[in-house]
């Protein structure tokens, strides 16, 4: 069966045409400047032979001769170095002349005068508007009811409006999916442009100047960049000028902000490294705790991800010729096999496979490492260390680096990093900020859910607990810590000798001072633990003693690391505020939907829409902080922590962590808030009183006498 | 600050800025470049 073409590949290939045809009787002087700058390089590569080598190549240098192509000299600019000076020196005199100054605000004026002018055209339509929000607005109950108008409109969107949006958005996948066709455009518009020509000038300039260092031929450059850029600078119309710098514009100050967050997020985890391997962060209610703790969860798998990539460069470096690649692809194998699982199974692992080769040595029971002819041992400068050492270290490393998830939380954490892989060494992304929301549920992880029992070192909730062991490395977030681990006084019914385990004989403090040591590989601790509270004294004061406390003093407002947003953000105040007040004025008086609110809404949404998602992609706030050590003694130092929204609240975790419970526990009522009774009137009555059940009230109640004697 | 009094205020210096930069262009212009 013959395979019908794609009809859009006739109009890729009429673009194509039309731009070719541009070429042709537009921009027909573009090969001639091409064959120019050609001759110009040949020149200067002449120049640069004869200067280097002594070569005697009969040359003319004419890369700094003008271009004998019709293009036009952009500003009128003086042909030469000279011209321009005494040129310059007038401009300044100029500058700063009264009269100048004088014409130009008058210049100004009757900018303003003009534009005025012009404005008052559009007077009408603004008076129309305002007229149209100052009628009254009529009432009714006529529930989602389109008007007239309305329904024709929407009649014009489906039938019209909609396939024009569909068939452009299907061209442009189509377009991006067939890169021949955009490459071609691409193509043809940088030799319409000029562009060629430019880049082999550059490199004739570059051959002349380091032959000659003749600075001043240097302008002379600028005015052929500029006048080969005229055939630009010309075709394009002010209004194409002016989206391209507002796109640039735009684009320069997305940049900005993401530089700006990547900066906070680096100090952050400047921060995080400068804390201990314990860490309580404590605040009250609302000022951020879990939030910052997440945060800090997900910056320390960043950073034991890069840590565990620095350390194994720096084993490589020490044995640069083992075949590295032989030995992670065994562990990688044994990962995926689950022959080994936590680090005391990948020593053991490596530990065997030496043992092999101590049996019966040979290159393949030694990953291919041609041992007889490179070296066995290597001097830091501090010891002589052991191939076999540092492919102990190495493994282990590798295995934390392959690990998917590093966290284990006692509430659920999303994490996102992005493992990449072309089945040689693998790659992490570790960025926060250039993540697609739409890609979320695709690339999303989740914490590990922490059992309690990995961590005690005594005794276990669960007998026979499977996993009572399995914890050796990894990072422990444990929010509402002091719930967990309470103080003395909370547990003064509890006791060591109890059969029961408890919070007083379980070792879990035990395994607190402990944890580094089963996590430490290369000198580096790969296991952090870090929970929150309201007030460190909640903690008992054994296992708050080896925290650090960060206390947060203040959480700053939201702030915009994007620049240049305080004209959007004025006009976005000023429509929305206004909108938003029209608008509940509208749903209280009507139920129907017509043409004008229809795309007012529209409007509305689409710039408010906006302005969130700007401040949800750049948006940050900024918490004070204060650190000083578990015995409190009163020591601080200020910190500062920066919260990117769309690090911690793009689905990061949830502020409820713990509602499912409550959500079963309410279940069990059959009450809820809007059956309870009201106060009678403003003095709550005794009877009122005592339908609190309140400690305090009852307290009153039963020590007076006289109330009881009734 | 209030949001929108320190924007305005924003908006003023890039008013200003605009102002001294056409400044400049109106005083090439003088010049005839």
């Amino acid at each position: 069966m013959k395979k019908k073409i794609d009809y859009r590949h006739f109009i890729c290939v009429s673009i194509t045409l039309v731009c070719l045809a541009f070429s042709v009787f537009k921009f027909k002087y573009a090969p001639l400047r091409i064959w120019e700058s050609l001759i110009d390089i040949f020149n200067s590569f002449k120049f640069y032979l004869n200067e280097l080598f002594g070569f005697n190549f009969a040359f003319e240098p004419t890369v700094n001769d003008f271009t004998k192509q019709p293009f036009i000299m952009p500003f009128n600019l003086p042909n030469t170095w000279e011209e321009f000076k005494v040129l310059w020196r007038a401009y300044w005199q100029l500058y700063i002349t009264k009269t100048n100054i004088q014409a130009y605000f008058t210049a100004v004026g009757d900018f303003l005068y003009y534009f005025a002018r012009y404005l008052i055209v559009f007077l009408p339509f603004v008076l129309v508007l305002i007229l149209l929000f100052q009628r009254e607005i009529p009432k009714n109950n006529d529930y989602n009811k389109d008007s007239k108008p309305l329904a024709l409109y929407k009649r014009f969107e489906r039938k019209v409006l909609k396939p024009i949006k569909d068939w452009l958005r299907g061209f442009f996948t189509f377009v991006s999916e067939t890169p021949i066709y955009y490459k071609l455009w691409l193509l043809i518009w940088a030799w319409n442009f000029n562009f060629f020509a430019i880049i082999i000038e550059f490199f004739a300039y570059y051959l002349y100047f380091v032959a000659s260092f003749d600075l001043i031929s240097l302008y002379i450059q600028v005015l052929k960049l500029l006048m080969d850029l005229s055939a630009m600078l010309y075709f394009i119309p002010t209004i194409g000028w002016i989206v391209l710098a507002l796109v640039i514009v735009d684009r320069v100050r997305r940049n900005i902000a993401l530089n700006t967050l990547r900066h906070f997020e680096m100090r952050n985890r400047g921060f995080i490294n400068s804390l201990p391997i314990t860490t309580l962060i404590c605040g009250t209610m609302g000022t951020g705790k879990t939030t910052m703790l997440s945060d800090m969860l997900l910056s320390l798998e960043a950073i034991f991800r890069d840590k565990a990539q620095e350390l194994i460069f720096d084993n490589d470096m020490r044995f640069p010729n083992f075949p590295w690649i032989n030995f992670e692809n065994d562990i990688g194998k044994a990962y995926d096999e689950h022959k080994i699982f936590n680090l005391a199974t990948v020593r053991s692992y490596v530990d065997d496979k030496l043992a092999n080769f101590n049996k019966n040595p040979c290159k393949e029971n030694l990953w291919d490492y041609d041992f007889e002819y490179y070296s066995v041992t290597f001097d830091d400068k501090l010891k002589v260390v052991e191939l076999f050492d540092v492919l102990q270290s190495y493994a282990q490393l590798y295995f934390v680096y392959l690990s998917d998830v590093l966290v284990l939380t006692n509430y659920s954490v999303r994490t996102d990093f992005l493992y990449m892989s072309e089945d040689n060494f693998p790659l992490w992304d570790t960025d926060f900020f250039a993540r697609s929301s739409a890609a979320l549920d695709v690339t999303s992880r989740h914490s590990k859910i922490l059992d309690f029992d990995a961590l005690r070192l005594k005794r276990t909730a669960v007998k026979d607990n499977p996993l009572a062991n399995s914890y050796d490395f990894g990072i422990l977030g444990i929010t509402e810590y002091g719930k967990e681990r309470k103080n003395m006084l909370e547990l003064k019914e509890l006791k060591k000798k109890d059969v029961e385990t408890n919070q007083r004989n379980d070792g879990f403090i035990d395994g607190t001072k402990m944890r580094r040591h089963s996590g430490t590989i290369d000198y580096y601790p790969f296991v952090k633990e870090i929970g929150d509270e309201q007030r460190p004294e909640s903690v008992g004061a054994d296992a708050r003693d080896t925290f650090k406390i960060v206390h947060i003093r203040n959480k700053s407002d939201v702030k915009l690391a994007m620049p240049l947003f305080a004209v959007g953000e004025l006009l976005h105040n000023f429509i929305i505020s206004r909108f938003k007040n029209y608008y509940y004025q509208y749903r209280f008086a009507r139920g129907d939907n017509t043409l004008f609110m229809y795309l007012l809404k529209k409007l509305a949404s689409g710039l408010h829409n906006y302005y969130l998602g700007i401040y949800n992609l750049y948006g940050y706030s900024e918490l004070t902080c204060e650190t000083e050590m578990g015995t409190l003694s009163g020591d601080v130092e200020k910190h500062s922590y920066y919260l990117s929204n769309k690090k911690i609240y793009s689905k990061r975790f949830s502020t409820d962590a713990f509602s499912d419970y409550f959500a079963k526990k309410t279940m069990r009522s059959e009450f809820g808030l809007n059956d309870l009774d009201e106060y009678s009137s403003e003095r709550a009555t005794f009877d009122e009183l005592k339908r609190q059940n309140s400690y305090f009230i009852n307290e009153l109640i039963n020590n007076d006498d006289v109330i009881n004697k009734k | 600050m209030n949001k929108n009094f320190k924007n305005i205020l924003k908006m003023v210096v890039y008013i200003l800025i605009a102002l001294i930069v056409c400044y400049g262009f109106y005083t090439c212009k003088k010049m005839g470049v």
